[in-house]
């Protein structure tokens, strides 16, 4: 996510903005929106596979910013903070709407913002794959390989260690292989992949 | 077998450093089941980048522009968001729900002529977003020009700034003010 201004361009940084917006500049949250709203959407669709979901996710993620944003003391980049918050958000979407397993062969990927047939029609099938991977891996898929956080900033985003990031990831991207085959993940029993809580045991 | 967990992400990523690459290329010299992973890994790291992004939906943040004076950071974000279904995190207090939109904003926005949306709906749109970028665009030019001219840098935050803006905004604020309808 970018957290300031293009290079050598003339865009106020997301901490200027954060400033204006402190000093009363109500339009500096605007252009906040409009400059990661998308990002802020996108994430929450690949973390819960709904449009309405996400939509919903989306909306409380940029609402609950708008509150705090008051008190955002600038520890982490702005654009970090707001990942935390709709990370948030999905899970808490999640908990109050677990997935339950068999509207998974019903993910209908929305019209890709760039189109391209072949590329949709894979789509669906790892967003698919990606909510049969548990919640606490997803996180981390889809900041680190979807949406190109360092592991730094996932881990902040995640508010977990470096080494539980590298860790999630690993084991995210192999439950996510696994379901891409249609392989059942090698979880303990009683597993309930996609439920909130399910998947925060590291398992090897 | 002491298989290297820790390392196979950022092998994976290319982001290890040479000895955890070194540790890790010995470690599967002999280590079929890592060889597997880190497959496994990279393959489901090759689909999720291929992910296209997607268009987002209208967002509605309806009640946001509503009950907050304009120029009082300290009421915008301590006055409430009052939408029921938000779950406010453990300890926030939430403002009771009922402030409906529609009412209030345009008594705040006199300069609301030539408006071409309906200022209750108040929904974000990605064009309206695109238009917002391009009106601070627009916005900050001023600044530019005018701190080039006159030599008052538009420094965030310093006393100045304000008065600075106020003066500033208020020929960008025509152009500018259909492009933040959701805002009130």
């Amino acid at each position: 996510m970018s957290t300031g201004g293009r290079p050598g361009g003339r865009e106020p940084t997301d901490a200027e903005l954060v400033a204006r917006f402190k000093n009363g500049d109500r339009s500096a949250f605007d252009a906040l929106v409009s400059r990661h709203q998308r990002r802020v959407y996108n994430l929450a669709y690949r973390m819960l596979g709904r449009v309405e979901d996400a939509r919903d996710a989306a909306q409380e993620a940029l609402l609950s910013c708008y509150r705090h944003l008051g008190s955002f003391r600038g520890d982490s980049a702005f654009g970090t903070w707001l990942h935390r918050i709709t990370v948030n958000a999905c899970y808490d979407s999640l908990r109050r709407r677990p997935p339950d397993p068999s509207p998974l062969s019903e993910v209908v990927e929305p019209a890709p913002a760039r189109d391209h047939a072949d590329q949709a029609v894979a789509a669906v099938d790892v967003q698919r794959a990606l909510l049969a991977v548990p919640p606490e891996f997803r996180g981390a898929l889809v900041l680190h390989d979807i949406q190109g956080l360092p592991y730094e900033d996932v881990a902040e985003a995640l508010d977990v260690p470096l080494g539980t990031v590298k860790s999630r990831l690993h084991h995210g991207r192999l439950a996510l292989a696994r379901a891409l085959v249609g392989e059942p993940p090698p979880a303990p029993p009683a597993s309930k992949a996609a439920t909130p809580e399910g998947g925060t045991q590291d398992r090897r | 077998m002491n298989h290297p967990e820790d390392l196979l992400a950022a092998f994976v990523d290319g982001t290890a450093t040479l000895q955890e690459r070194a540790a890790v290329e010995a470690h599967v010299t002999f280590c079929s089941a890592c060889r597997r992973e880190i497959e496994l890994a990279r393959s489901a790291r090759a689909a999720l980048q291929g992910l296209p992004d997607l268009e987002p939906p209208p967002l509605d943040l309806g009640s946001l522009a509503a009950g907050r004076p304009a120029a009082s950071a300290a009421t915008a974000t301590s006055a409430a968001v009052p939408t029921g279904r938000i779950a406010e995190p453990p300890g926030e207090p939430t403002e009771p729900s009922g402030v409906g939109p529609g009412r209030h904003a345009p008594a705040r926005e006199p300069a609301r002529a030539g408006h071409r949306r309906t200022p209750a709906r108040w929904q974000v749109r990605v064009v309206q977003g695109a238009l917002a970028a391009a009106a601070v665009a627009v916005a900050v030019g001023v600044f530019a020009n005018l701190g080039g001219n006159s030599k008052l840098a538009p420094t965030t935050g310093s006393p100045a700034s304000g008065g600075v803006r106020g003066a500033i905004q208020a020929p960008a604020a025509a152009p500018t003010r259909p492009t933040h309808a959701w805002t009130g």
